[in-house]
């Protein structure tokens, strides 16, 4: 039968203090777990109750997903919970569907405290455990849930996690098959072979997905903006839906029919964007401007460059590497159609770049991720900024960077 | 019993007044004669008619009768020989009363001969357009004096319905849409059904502050013969409940006096009755909570086993039963999603209300998970249910041109059953060789719905090909021939192409196959966030 589990995952707290390496990789969760506790606290105060939540459950999936990827290790004792972290293995213990009931009844009951301890959370920093621990063995006392198996679980695995000054992270699988006839041994198997599968196999094929699963994404696409520009052609509207095509395929493809082999800028070709949610974007200018040649690039060799992430917040990673994010995430992923999303991100783009003709020659080294109408919208305003300074000398340029696994950044062609 | 029927239409048409046009009682020796020259005995209702008012024209309903000038409207003989003229095929034991507003119907009484001792006349509604035969005439009413009484009390409800409901647009146009106001939900507004130019229903509501019900002061329902019997009623019950439910009252529904003199509308307990609800309160002017709940629920027509399971979450107070109707008619999931959520969900009741905070994680997470899965499996069974016509190089959409699939769910493999009655395509098959796949008709096709992200189905795909692999094996053993499938999320595609193409080997050495929605769960995701947070914020 389906069923759900629930792992406990202890972490030593170093790992909630600062980004620790451990197994050739890092984790990185004390960032997100300092946010996500700040944002606790400002959700009780129900002030922009639907920005904060999103932004929760941003961090919560970065914490649990930076856990879930590490090689884990069953424990019921504390020899084994050290044990296991001296094999820089993650302490784990699995609670059932159970733990879910006691949940509800908790928060039904006595719905303050619950909140107050934060029953109900996916991480407990150390300094957290003691008073959770009291708390939760208060509670559930007095709900009559103390004997509760997956209780008694709990408050073991809490009680050896502070003994060893861990913190506590809880993963959940709401779709785990129990075979009951066949007795499947406990679920944890899988999650340490999620660790083994998840790195170095998964890395070496990323390469393959990029360059090959993708090309027919390429192919598909390329296909049908030529269609559209066909039946613009024809005295129709040709419209082309964005929505689910991978960005740096959306970034690639546009560039290939941005350009005209002319020396001048031309008419464009406007191609009708959609969305998957119904909505219509601004059209998009293809087919319109010049190539430029090496020579006439060579004096952007000079220019600032500025490295930014597409958008805030979507790859907290990226911050190391940019100078800042182009869009604001809490500007861009508000509650509106795809459509009108799109076109703040081209009113936005067009406003900046109207800013740098006074600022001299400038090279954009773009981080992208993939919201399509964020992509839209900026590649839409500076094809129509660089459609200005067509009759110009070169003095702007965007190279998109996308992300691999295996690679890290690596560069998409130039639009100058 | 009859007579006291006839009395009460009597007495209903000397309320009328002025607004009654009549001709004048008739003598009993011209109705003895008429009767002879027919060869047919009228019910005794029908002479005292006859014999009181004559014919008579009341609002838009003329009666046909004994009056002068005989040649003319609304005299019975003119209408025989017009009719008998056109449709000289037309039964002789057939008199024609009421030409039925605009409908091509005519009201007739199906008398028995001059000879027969007894002088019972049921009213048949004749469709005029279609050729004569037996199945023209559908019954209407039993016998005269109640067809009589019907159609004059009818007529009156919907007059005295239609100036209250002016008294309330004109009201509301003037305090709230003249403004851009909202109203509140104890405040009278009125509201009109439609399907383009026909109007199903009006109704004036308001959440009864005092009571903690919902008041109706204007309920009229009609029934358009262009639609299914009952599409009035229908429409305009699950309005009144779902409004019920919206304004969170106790699901009572009363009527004020302005609705058919105090009483549920005829048109509704009819309806009710239909459906197997008996409402006994309704010359009480109310629907209780309790009768609200059950017509909900068999108005939002959930099968049998659902709605045992419905009934038992409730009594366990884990689920609101006309909360689970009213995600249905308010369009945020379908009868078969609501199953998958009451069957596979451990909270089902959290995913339709939607009001667990994402603070509360582990649950928030929980009903996301299931709530991306019942989606899932909603894509599927849209397009398994649409039929894709190509003529040529055109593909013709055509409105509600749908496969009738019966769909079932397995909460123990989280699996969707489907078996048509037609051959059944099966879609976005992931294994080459599989395209073009069709199910023949009234075999089941058992899918497993996995939900799962890439990390996840690295995790558990293996697993679940095992269970598809047994499932296959035993439905071979069973007598409803079945095959099994896998429906995952466009997820899979990210997955390394190796293990992508050992999965599609496996797959298809197990006889199991590969179906991969277009959609991925991040997509998934972000509509499930909206389904719970429109649950939320419903009422």
């Amino acid at each position: 039968m389906i069923t759900s589990y629930f792992y406990l995952c202890a972490l030593p707290r170093n790992m909630w203090e600062q980004n620790v390496p451990w197994n050739g990789g890092m984790i990185t969760i004390y960032s997100f777990v300092a946010d996500a506790l700040g944002i606790e606290r400002r959700l009780q105060k129900g002030v922009n109750q639907d920005n904060e939540r999103t932004r929760y459950n941003l961090c919560c999936a970065r914490i649990e997903a930076a856990v879930a990827s590490q090689a884990l290790a069953t424990t019921t004792t504390a020899e084994q919970f050290k044990a296991a972290l001296d094999d820089h293995r993650l302490p784990v213990s699995v609670l059932e569907a159970g733990y879910l009931t006691v949940l509800t009844r908790l928060l039904q009951q006595t719905p303050l405290e619950a909140s107050k301890s934060r029953l109900g959370a996916t991480f407990f920093p150390p300094d957290t455990i003691v008073d959770h621990i009291a708390v939760f063995s208060q509670l559930t006392e007095q709900a009559g849930l103390a004997d509760h198996l997956d209780v008694k679980r709990r408050k073991g695995f809490f009680e050896l996690a502070c003994r060893c000054g861990c913190g506590v992270v809880e993963l959940q699988n709401a779709f785990q098959f129990l075979d009951i006839a066949a007795g499947t041994p406990p679920p944890i198997a899988s999650v340490q072979r999620k660790n083994i599968t998840s790195d170095d196999e998964f890395l070496e094929e990323e390469e393959i997905i990029d360059n090959e699963s993708r090309g027919d994404l390429y192919a598909i696409l390329g296909e049908q903006i030529q269609k559209a520009i066909e039946q613009v052609g024809a005295g129709h509207q040709g419209v082309v839906n964005f929505s689910n095509q991978p960005h740096n395929v959306i970034t690639e493809v546009l560039r290939e029919f941005v350009y005209q082999n002319t020396t001048r800028a031309t008419k464009p070709t406007y191609i009708q964007v959609v969305y998957t949610d119904g909505s219509r974007g601004e059209p998009f200018p293809l087919l319109c401007l010049p190539r430029r040649s090496k020579n006439h690039l060579a004096q952007l060799d000079d220019a600032s460059l500025l490295r930014a992430s597409l958008m805030s917040m979507r790859h907290l990673e990226m911050d190391d590497a940019v100078d800042m994010a182009w869009f604001r995430n809490s500007e861009v992923s508000k509650s509106r159609t795809l459509a009108e999303t799109d076109a703040f991100c081209y009113e936005q783009t067009g406003r900046e770049l109207r800013e740098t003709q006074s600022e001299g020659n400038l090279r954009i080294h773009l981080y992208q991720t993939g919201f399509q109408p964020a992509v839209i919208g900026f590649y839409r305003a500076f094809v129509e900024e660089l459609l200005y300074r067509a009759n110009l000398p070169a003095s702007l340029e965007v190279t998109p960077y996308y992300f691999s696994r295996r690679t890290g950044y690596w560069p998409g062609q130039s639009w100058n | 019993m009859e007579i006291t029927t006839i009395e009460k239409a009597f007495v209903l048409l000397s309320t009328l007044g002025k607004q009654v046009a009549q001709s004048g009682k008739a003598p009993v020796a011209a109705i003895n004669e008429i009767e002879k020259a027919l060869n047919l005995r009228f019910p005794n209702t029908y002479r005292l008619f006859l014999s009181r008012f004559g014919a008579i024209k009341v609002g838009p309903i003329t009666i046909y009768g004994l009056s002068l000038p005989v040649d003319d409207e609304p005299s019975l003989i003119w209408a025989l020989q017009g009719l008998r003229s056109i449709f000289p095929d037309m039964p002789k034991n057939l008199v024609p009363i009421h030409p039925v507003e605009e409908s091509g119907l005519l009201a007739c009484l199906q008398c028995q001969q001059v000879e027969v001792s007894t002088d019972d006349a049921p009213v048949v509604l004749w469709d005029m357009r279609a050729p004569t035969s037996d199945q023209n005439f559908e019954p209407v009413s039993p016998n005269f004096a109640q067809y009589l009484y019907d159609r004059l009390s009818e007529w009156k409800y919907r007059e005295i319905g239609l100036k209250t409901l002016e008294k309330h647009v004109n009201r509301f146009e003037n305090e709230y849409l003249s403004i851009n106001k909202l109203p509140r939900n104890h405040i009278w507004r009125p509201y009109r059904f439609c399907v383009q130019d026909v109007v199903l229903g009006l109704v004036v509501v308001r959440h009864s502050l005092a009571n903690n019900c919902l008041d109706v002061d204007v309920c009229l329902i009609s029934d358009a013969p262009e639609y299914e019997q009952g599409s009035g009623a229908r429409m305009t019950s699950a309005f009144l409940l779902s409004e019920a439910y919206k304004c969170g009252g106790t699901m009572e529904i009363r009527f004020t006096e302005n609705v058919e003199d105090g009483t549920v509308p005829k048109a509704l307990w009819t309806f009710a009755q239909d459906l197997g609800i008996d409402l006994h309160h309704v010359n009480e002017s109310r629907i209780t909570s309790s009768e609200a709940r059950q017509l909900y629920i068999a108005l939002t027509g959930f099968s049998d086993t659902l709605r045992s399971q419905i009934d038992l979450l409730a009594q366990q107070e884990k689920l609101s039963q006309e909360r689970a109707c009213y995600v249905v008619h308010h369009g945020i999931w379908t009868r078969t999603e609501v199953e998958s959520i009451v069957f596979g969900s451990l909270r089902p009741d959290g995913i339709f209300s939607g009001d667990t905070p994402p603070e509360q994680r582990h649950l928030y997470m929980q009903e996301i998970f299931h709530t991306r899965a019942t989606i899932l499996g909603g894509f599927l069974d849209r397009r398994l249910a649409r039929r894709e016509r190509i003529e040529g190089t055109l593909a013709l959409d055509l409105e509600d041109d749908t496969r009738r699939v019966n769909i079932e769910f397995d909460p123990t493999l989280y699996a969707k059953i489907y078996q048509c009655d037609e051959e059944l395509p099966i879609p976005w098959l992931e294994s080459h060789r599989q395209k073009g796949f069709h199910i023949p008709a009234g075999h089941r096709l058992i899918v497993l719905v996995r939900a799962r992200d890439a990390n996840d189905l690295v995790l558990h795909l293996q697993q679940d090909l095992v269970i598809a692999r047994k499932l296959a094996i035993l439905s071979q053993q069973q007598s409803a021939a079945s095959s099994v499938f896998i429906l995952t999320p466009r997820d899979s595609q990210e997955l390394p192409s190796q293990q992508r193409a050992q999965f599609v080997k496996a797959a298809e050495a197990s006889s199991v196959g590969l179906i991969v929605c277009p959609e991925t769960v991040v997509t998934l995701d972000a509509d499930a966030a909206k389904r719970l947070a429109s649950s939320r914020i419903l009422r």
